[in-house]
């Protein structure tokens, strides 16, 4: 069930009509009831897994803060033990293949001919999400931060409330459980501010993130067919489509979860407009990144070691961060890259401060457009390796980009590597029409919320842009095959 | 009591903001909805003006031109079917009269219709449907349903057809000009920049090696030949996954139905899968598992079924020349097919 169907609509629309019909008291059964179907609309079996999870961390977290006052080191060791059973669920369903055929190919370096079959294991939808939302709950309850839910059931809603079981954003206890059981009206403003995010979450996913979808993914499915214009475009593309289908993804679950009165975290900051590499990682995914400060970085040491190993706890984070997104080399290489670009960053910092202040450039809108470009740049070319289906494609495409820099100003060339791309000129043009909106409108909300923001201009301001975005999701949304949520593979 | 007047007056408070707050989202529709009805006809017109279905649009032209009751073999299925079957050759081998009504992308649901259709105004002895097993995976194709409601002339058989095959999903999506159109639009103004683009760079087309063109039986006759980048960089078949295809239960439903029209009308039905080139049958070497899947189904339903593509068959007729891409035959190879298949319907009727 996509949030991109019909079958959502009418699913979503049944429920907020049930939820606010039902007495205050019951509306977190109805929830808890709803959420439960919609996980078994993708996969009904994986139920029995996600409860499986609950149950752990539900049984364990209790345990542990029974046991925090009497005996530390009893409680320590049953908050390792529900750790291990969290992580070595996600291990079998997503990286028992990847460690396989890596030992087996390592081993085969050697002479040897081993064969040992995949074993066919399906990724449960939400898995990578909710380990992670399990393991913040049992560590923060082991150091206290909160008391566990005693009621099973309450303890099962927060780990299933469907608008962010999926994909995101990774919700907190603190945050999501006193929402989910405190009392709500039915609040017009709330629901009409919940449309509006989903609105804007629809703009980003249908109109933009799945038109680009099609031409990215002729390029990386055959990248030895394209020449360098082609990779460069499609490359940059991806950037924008990974963004307008994650953000779209999270502005729905946002907009859905305010329709039923709750406030779920801000999981994007206009990453794109970060000046630096550590800004956009304060700015993307944010309640990964924050997820994997509080439980790998600082308890790593963080910041306050010495430099070599500061950069070696960064180096790990990003690393464990690239394997968390996929089982796959692309991704930790992907990840590895961030982590180096962060390293090279801090050495370099104070060079670069030093000329940017000779150049009397420092803080000024050159430098910081120029800071922003390379930002985006830098990722771009990461997302090579985090897009790319084999780890020799994405050499293949790095090693390529410029292959053809020769012919850029030759419009034929370019009119022919567009035709070889199948783009739909007219679609094109609506597109990047689109994407300059979407950009625009990062600007100006900046550190801020759109939707704030419109609430404090005129209300022509507010239909206006409302009315454009409405437009251009009708008639221009992809509504035929339309892509499932990168985000959905993790 | 201060505190119940106070909870009744936020009450008060809040109903009222709710209901200014419809009034205004309900007024914002009304001016919403005059220009998406708007864009929606222009989309609809747009649809009008393309030509992609030019073949087809003829093909069926020429079946409404034909005297009622005088064709004795109709050939049913996908582009492999009208590029591989020529009614021409067919009528001299079986002494007929045949007539191609294969679609792009044909999938059994809408060979059951367009059956229907034919039967409407003919009653042919001989049905040959031709599977192409990348289609028998689909519940449903929305791009070559439209195409055939587009040229059917039987309004019931149209509203059966978006009654019954149409997802709700689907049928929600067709009902709304603006999403329905929308690709044909899109196609109508790309042509019209592209013509723009290649005007203004002085663009070459590069001359095209060959000829195609629908006969008056609705078979498609061409004599390119499989371009060199075909065989292997641009081949659709390179990483095909055979363990991922699945038999749809959607499209057997409607082969069982076929079947039972064909029972019926007392029609002589043949089951046929088109061969595709050389070089890529190469890429599918697990081809037996769909063979087998599909022959073993249609065994079950005692129906007669040659596949074109079993190394015993394929390798003793066509050479990669025969063929005028990775997956279609150019007219030597259609010729090579439709003689093969003309004696093995006459060795089965005897």
């Amino acid at each position: 069930m996509l949030f991109n169907s019909l079958d959502f609509l009418i699913f979503f629309l049944s429920v907020v009509f049930i939820y606010y019909i039902s007495p205050h008291k019951s509306r977190w059964v109805v929830l808890l009831i709803s959420s439960i179907i919609f996980y078994m609309a993708y996969n009904p079996i994986f139920i029995l897994l996600i409860l499986f999870c609950i149950f752990i961390n539900w049984i364990y977290a209790i345990k542990i803060y029974r046991y925090a006052k009497k005996s530390k080191k009893n409680s320590k060791k049953y908050l390792i033990i529900a750790i291990l059973i969290n992580f070595s669920v996600l291990f079998i369903f997503k990286y028992l293949n990847f460690i396989n055929t890596t030992i087996v190919s390592f081993i085969n370096l050697f002479g040897f001919k081993l064969q040992v079959p995949n074993i066919n294991i399906f990724l449960p939808l939400g898995i990578s999400f909710y380990t992670f939302q399990g393991v913040s709950y049992i560590i923060d309850v082991y150091r206290n931060k909160y008391k566990p839910e005693p009621s099973f059931l309450k303890f099962a809603l927060f780990k299933v409330f469907f608008p962010p079981l999926i994909a995101g954003p990774i919700e907190r206890a603190d945050n999501l459980m006193p929402q989910l059981f405190s009392k709500k009206e039915f609040n017009m403003k709330y629901i009409s501010l919940g449309m509006k995010y989903i609105l804007l979450g629809f703009f980003k996913k249908i109109v933009i993130a799945d038109r680009l979808s099609d031409i990215v993914t002729v390029v990386y499915n055959n990248p030895k067919n394209f020449t360098g214009f082609s990779l460069i475009l499609a490359t940059l593309l991806f950037g924008v489509q990974i963004y307008c289908d994650f953000s779209g993804y999270t502005d729905i679950a946002i907009g859905c979860s305010k329709i039923l009165g709750i406030n779920l975290t801000e999981n994007f900051k206009k990453p794109y407009l970060s000046k630096s590499i550590k800004e956009f990682w304060r700015r993307w995914h944010i309640s990964l990144s924050t997820w994997f400060r509080d439980y790998l970085y600082i308890p790593l040491g963080g910041n306050r070691v010495a430099k070599s190993r500061l950069y070696f706890n960064i180096f790990i984070t990003f690393l464990v961060s690239g394997l968390w997104h996929g089982a796959n080399w692309t991704f930790i290489i992907w990840g590895m890259l961030h982590g180096i670009y962060q390293i090279i960053g801090d050495i370099s910092y104070k060079t670069r401060n030093g000329i940017l202040t000779n150049l009397k450039l420092k803080n000024t809108l050159i430098s910081n457009i120029g800071s922003t470009i390379t930002t985006f740049l830098l990722v771009s070319f990461a997302w090579i390796f985090f897009r790319a289906n084999t780890i020799s494609d994405a050499f293949y495409i790095s090693k390529h980009l410029f292959s053809d820099v020769n012919m850029w100003f030759n419009r034929t060339y370019i009119y022919n590597c567009f035709l070889s791309m199948n783009i739909n000129f007219y679609e094109f043009r609506a597109l990047l029409l689109c994407i300059l909106i979407l950009f625009i409108v990062d600007i100006i909300s900046k550190d801020t919320d759109i939707h704030i923001l419109l609430n404090k201009k005129p209300l022509i301001f507010r239909y206006v842009f409302y009315y454009i975005l409405l437009f251009l999701v009708m008639t221009l949304g992809v509504y035929y095959n339309a892509g499932k949520f990168i985000y959905f593979q993790f | 009591m201060p505190v119940n007047s106070s909870t009744s007056n936020f009450k008060k408070s809040l109903i009222k903001s709710n209901l200014i707050i419809i009034i205004k989202l309900l007024i914002f529709l009304m001016l919403f909805l005059p220009s998406i009805t708007y864009v929606g006809n222009k989309y609809k017109y747009a649809s009008s003006l393309n030509k992609i279905n030019d073949a087809n649009q003829k093909r069926f032209t020429y079946f409404y031109k034909q005297p009622k009751n005088s064709i004795d073999l109709v050939f049913l299925g996908s582009s492999h079917s009208y590029c591989s079957f020529d009614p021409a050759i067919f009528d001299y081998e079986l002494n007929v009269n045949s007539f191609q009504m294969g679609m792009p992308l044909q999938h059994p649901d809408n060979s059951y219709y367009t059956l229907l259709e034919v039967l409407n105004y003919q009653r042919p002895k001989t049905i040959v449907l031709e599977f192409y097993w990348d289609l028998l995976s689909d519940d449903f194709e929305l791009k070559q349903t439209e195409m055939l409601l587009k040229v059917l002339k039987n309004d019931k058989l149209k509203e059966d057809m978006v009654k019954n095959l149409f997802p709700l999903n689907e049928k929600v999506k067709y009902d709304i000009p603006v999403i329905r159109y929308q690709k044909d639009y899109l196609e109508y103004k790309n042509k019209e920049i592209k013509n723009k683009i290649q005007e203004k760079i002085n663009y070459k087309i590069p001359p095209v090696k060959g000829a195609e063109f629908i006969t008056d039986k609705g078979f498609i006759f061409s004599d390119f030949v499989i371009p060199e980048e075909s065989y292997d960089k641009k081949n659709q078949f390179n990483n095909y996954d055979v363990k991922g295809w699945k038999f749809s239960d959607v499209q057997k439903k409607y082969i069982y139905k076929i079947i039972e029209l064909a029972k019926q009308y007392d029609i002589k039905l043949y089951f046929v899968t088109a061969p595709i080139a050389n070089v890529s049958l190469e890429k599918i070497p697990d081809y037996e598992i769909i063979h087998n899947q599909i022959s073993d189904f249609l065994k079950e339903n005692n129906v007669k079924y040659l596949d074109f593509n079993v190394p015993e068959i394929h390798n003793k007729l066509f050479k990669n020349e025969n063929f005028r891409d990775d997956a279609h035959l150019n007219y030597s190879g259609s010729t090579i097919a439709s003689k093969y298949l003309a004696n093995w319907i006459k060795e089965d009727k005897n």
